[in-house]
Parts: structure tokens; C-alpha cells; sequence
């Protein structure tokens, strides 16, 4: 059996939530073995998965259930916003600290400004277009998706509860 | 059981910064530039919160952006503006580089 049929046929927010960590190891090897290039490719997605999976759980979609109906929706919000993609990292970030303020359950108010600016940060470095492209020397970079992809880890439950 | 009260380690090493940002707040000095802070406070259009963003050149000497949000809201404590920072919902600081990456305009 090939590879894909082994893997879930949609994603879920419980496939997100493992594969967020997955990619966080796959990225960190990396970046130990001197894959700068590719392993900042694997935190960025790790980043941009935990903002996804935080989202998520405010907006209480359950574990086991297909999100494509909340991407849609949060397809249709980026568009507003003339944001292109659902890659973009402040995109998510924003609009997690939007969704909870709407919902009554703002998040700190450092806390929503410190994920503002990494999510920033982390996107001077990180593309989706990245997968295309060749590797180029990346070390600082790489050491600085690693501390805020650290940074995310740390606080990932506070960013939805 | 035994009891012990200990106090709760700062959320920032920055006191000098909280500082000059109260004064700002306090006393505005409209000097042009980001070597002093430029405050941007904007009231959201639906409920009473405010999202503050603080334009400053020596957020460089902060890097740990954690510490930064903790900066701006004892600034507004100190300036006097305690009801201001109970609204506050999102405390944000940045660089004048970091502020034009985000595409925010004072």
C-alpha cells in the first residue's frame, strides 16, 4: 500500500495537531544536521500549522471531524483581505486574536501582540512558494524560525485557551 | 501545610523603557522619527477595546518580543491611563522596520 492511502484522506484538527509536532521534529532534525534551507521550509509549516490548529480549537470544531468547511470560511476572510493564499502566518495570527476578541475570550493582550510580531518575523522567512525554489545558505534564518517555532510550542495553549 | 508567598518574577527587565514610554503617554512630545515612541491607540469599532501599537527604535534593545507587550501595559499603568490598559487587547511593539514589514502606517 502506497504512502498516501496510508495517510488520512482529509485533515482534521487531530491530524493537525500531530502533524504540527511531526513537522516541528522533522524540522528541528534538520537543522541539526545543517539543512538550513529545508528545515526552516518544515518549522514555517510547523508555525503556520499550530496558528491553524489554535483557530480550530476556539471555533470549537471538533477533533475528528474534515475542517474544509472552516477553511472555506477562512478562505472567504482572506479574500476580503486581499490576502492571497491561507498560508500567509500573520493572516492566521491575526485572525486568532480577532476570532477570540469577537467571541469574548480575548486572548492577553501581550501575548496577542508578541504573536503578531513573530508571525511576522517567522514570514520574512518563510514562504509556501519556498518548496519551489532552490536551497540557498539559511542559518540565521533557520535559528530564527527554531526560536519562535520554540517560542509557539511553549505557549501553544494559550493562544485558544 | 506549609504556607509561602513569594512574588511572581517581572514579565520584563525594562524599567527604563517603561519609564520613557509613561512620559510619552503622559506628555506626548510629537518629535518626528521612531526614536521616540509613536503610539498608535485605536478604538475598535464594535465593543469598548483598544489595540495599541507602539512604534519604537529601542524595541531593539528587546528582541524577547514577550517582554515588549508587558512594557506597554505598565507604561499605561504608570502614565495614570489605568482604565485605558484594562481595555487594551492586544499591546503590540515594534521596530520602525518591523512596523513597515507589518505594512503599519502612523
Amino acid at each position: 500500500m502506497g504512502l498516501v492511502e496510508r495517510i488520512s484522506g482529509f485533515d482534521s484538527l487531530r491530524e493537525m495537531e500531530d502533524a504540527r509536532l511531526d513537522r516541528y521534529w522533522d524540522g528541528l532534525s534538520c537543522a541539526i544536521e545543517g539543512r538550513f534551507f529545508g528545515g526552516s521550509y518544515l518549522l514555517g509549516y510547523a508555525i503556520e500549522m499550530a496558528l491553524k490548529v489554535a483557530y480550530f480549537r476556539v471555533l470549537d470544531v471538533p477533533e475528528t471531524e474534515d475542517v474544509r468547511n472552516e477553511l472555506n470560511r477562512a478562505r472567504a476572510m482572506a479574500r476580503a483581505r486581499s490576502v492571497r493564499n491561507l498560508h500567509g502566518l500573520v493572516f492566521w495570527a491575526e485572525t486568532l486574536v480577532a476570532t477570540r476578541e469577537q467571541r469574548g475570550a480575548p486572548m492577553d493582550p501581550a501575548l496577542a501582540g508578541t504573536l503578531i510580531g513573530y508571525a511576522s518575523d517567522a514570514a520574512a522567512h518563510w514562504t509556501v512558494a519556498m518548496r519551489y525554489r532552490r536551497s540557498v545558505p539559511a542559518l540565521e534564518e533557520c535559528h530564527d524560525l527554531l526560536r519562535i517555532a520554540d517560542w509557539v510550542q511553549r505557549v501553544h495553549h494559550q493562544l485558544w485557551s | 501545610m506549609p504556607f509561602r508567598e513569594v512574588e511572581a518574577s517581572p514579565p520584563h527587565q525594562h524599567p527604563d523603557l517603561v519609564k520613557d514610554l509613561a512620559k510619552e503617554l503622559a506628555t506626548p512630545s510629537n518629535v518626528a522619527g521612531f526614536d521616540v515612541p509613536a503610539i498608535k491607540q485605536e478604538k475598535q469599532r464594535y465593543g469598548d477595546s483598544l489595540h495599541v501599537t507602539v512604534i519604537w527604535n529601542r524595541w531593539n534593545e528587546v528582541p524577547d518580543k514577550a517582554e515588549r507587550g508587558a512594557v506597554i501595559l505598565e507604561a499605561y499603568r504608570e502614565s495614570g491611563r489605568v482604565n485605558d490598559a484594562r481595555r487594551i487587547t492586544i499591546a503590540l511593539g515594534l521596530t520602525s522596520d518591523e512596523a513597515d514589514r507589518l505594512k503599519i502606517v502612523f
